[in-house]
């Protein structure tokens, strides 16, 4: 069906849906509702938005009667509408992707990290989880065994301006990356990938189990010795399900240096 | 009553595949029953859909020569014909009125809260938080608008493109939630 050609702003087309055009605008939009999906579609959407300025009171007077008169038998749109200006209002445990107060926790990290480079030390060999290979793993037999270097991660979507998670690690440490996740989003197992800067998979684990400490849930990624020379990392978690589909939960980036040489005095 | 030959002339009118043509007649079927939703119809508007469909059908195959560009108008207008003729039978029977109701609605139990939050987790964790955040506050306030162009650039989606992803998801949530 041919595109409509009028470029209808969203006022008038609230005013569609309140009722409120003249007999010509209405039938003209009519008109375009039958001939395009897309505006249907975009009618629609206004349409639930006014649902939620209804039960959230930011209807004006005569918008709100309109509104009345014409879905107050809506129950159903208006009871999920209700739900949602409610959900909005709450504080709640079901994780956001990229939810502001994440960006602070990942600020905090950061400073947490700077202000202990080393979180706990331990002497022997660390046992790797199960590592899926790709092409682009780089494993590197060690002569010795290695500390294991902890680092403290909490999922983030996007690159926190303000700086990154930094570790510390002498040639040979594990990295042991122990990311905090929301507590509702427990799976079965989680997936991990490490990527560098040119976008190659440095390391991966599949069925890598989260545990639940003093109230958090947190996924600890064992980094084989030298997986990560220096350098910027991307460490990207998944949720896997009994289904065998996986969920993205966020990432996090993180750099890695070598500790500075001691100087003689 | 409506002949084979009817429906596949108005069903080849739609498109020339014959998956895509039924894709596209129930499309339109959705948006001639909003139309009756609009004008407050009195009858069931998904029966009042089905009747213009039936007799656009009809018209087509009695030879209704209606241009491309005019389709749209075309379909309205015998809509409009099935509208009055529904409103002489309501006259005619005394059908039941569409009474709106004036009460402010109730804030939702417990349990449909939980079952809100149910569903939300059932989302994968981007469709979430487009939702919680498309639809996190009314939609002419100056935070919401500044959460939208904030979740606009995160997604790299326009505007429009990002209003219909939410609403997509919110459809999903809706019929999840919808009793029974």
């Amino acid at each position: 069906m041919p595109r409509p050609e009028i470029d209808w702003n969203e006022a008038q087309l609230r005013d569609f849906v309140l009722g409120k055009l003249s007999a010509d605008e209405s039938e003209r939009i009519e008109e375009m509702l039958i001939e395009s999906r897309d505006f249907f579609e975009q009618v629609e959407a206004i349409e639930a938005e006014l649902f939620d300025d209804f039960v959230r009171g930011a209807l004006p007077a005569e918008d709100r009667e309109a509104f009345q008169r014409r879905y107050g038998d809506e129950k159903s749109r208006m009871s999920a509408a209700v739900l949602l200006a409610r959900k909005s209002e709450r504080p709640s445990n079901v994780r956001r992707f990229a939810p502001p107060q994440r960006v602070l926790l990942a600020a905090a990290a950061v400073v947490l990290v700077a202000l202990s480079a080393a979180v706990l030390l331990r002497r022997g060999p660390t046992k790797a989880p199960s590592v899926a290979q790709s092409e682009s793993a780089r494993v590197v037999p060690q002569p010795q065994p290695g500390r294991v270097i902890t680092l403290a991660l909490v999922l983030a979507t996007t690159r926190d301006a303000r700086g990154i998670a930094r570790v510390s690690a002498q040639a040979g440490d594990t990295i042991e990356a122990a990311v905090r996740l929301n507590p509702a989003d427990r799976y079965s197992g989680y997936a991990a990938t490490v990527r560098g800067t040119d976008g190659r998979i440095v390391w991966s684990g599949t069925h890598l189990p989260a545990t639940m400490a003093n109230g958090e849930l947190v996924l600890r990624c064992a980094i084989p010795p030298n997986a990560c020379p220096p350098g910027e990392y991307r460490l990207r978690i998944s949720g896997e399900s009994p289904d065998s589909t996986s969920e993205l939960l966020g990432e996090v980036h993180f750099a890695v240096s070598r500790p500075s040489p001691v100087r003689a005095p | 009553m409506l002949t084979a030959p009817a429906l596949s002339r108005l069903l080849l009118r739609l498109a020339s595949d014959p998956d895509r043509a039924a894709e596209e007649y129930e499309a339109l079927r959705c948006r001639i029953q909003k139309l009756f939703f609009f004008w407050g119809a009195a009858f069931p508007s998904a029966e009042l859909a089905d009747r213009t469909l039936d007799r656009l059908a009809r018209k087509l195959e009695e030879g209704a020569q209606v241009p491309e560009e005019k389709l749209g108008a075309y379909v309205r207008s015998v809509a409009r014909m099935i509208l009055n003729e529904s409103l002489r039978e309501s006259d005619r029977e005394q059908a039941a009125i569409r009474v709106s109701a004036a009460a402010t609605p109730d804030h939702g139990d417990e349990d449909a809260f939980r079952t809100l939050e149910d569903v939300l987790r059932e989302l994968s964790a981007a469709d979430r938080h487009v939702v919680l955040t498309y639809y996190g506050g009314d939609s002419q306030s100056p935070s919401t608008i500044e959460a939208r162009k904030r979740l606009a650039a995160e997604t790299g989606l326009s505007p429009a493109a990002l209003r219909i992803r939410a609403f997509r998801v919110r459809k999903r949530l809706e019929l999840r939630l919808r009793p029974g």
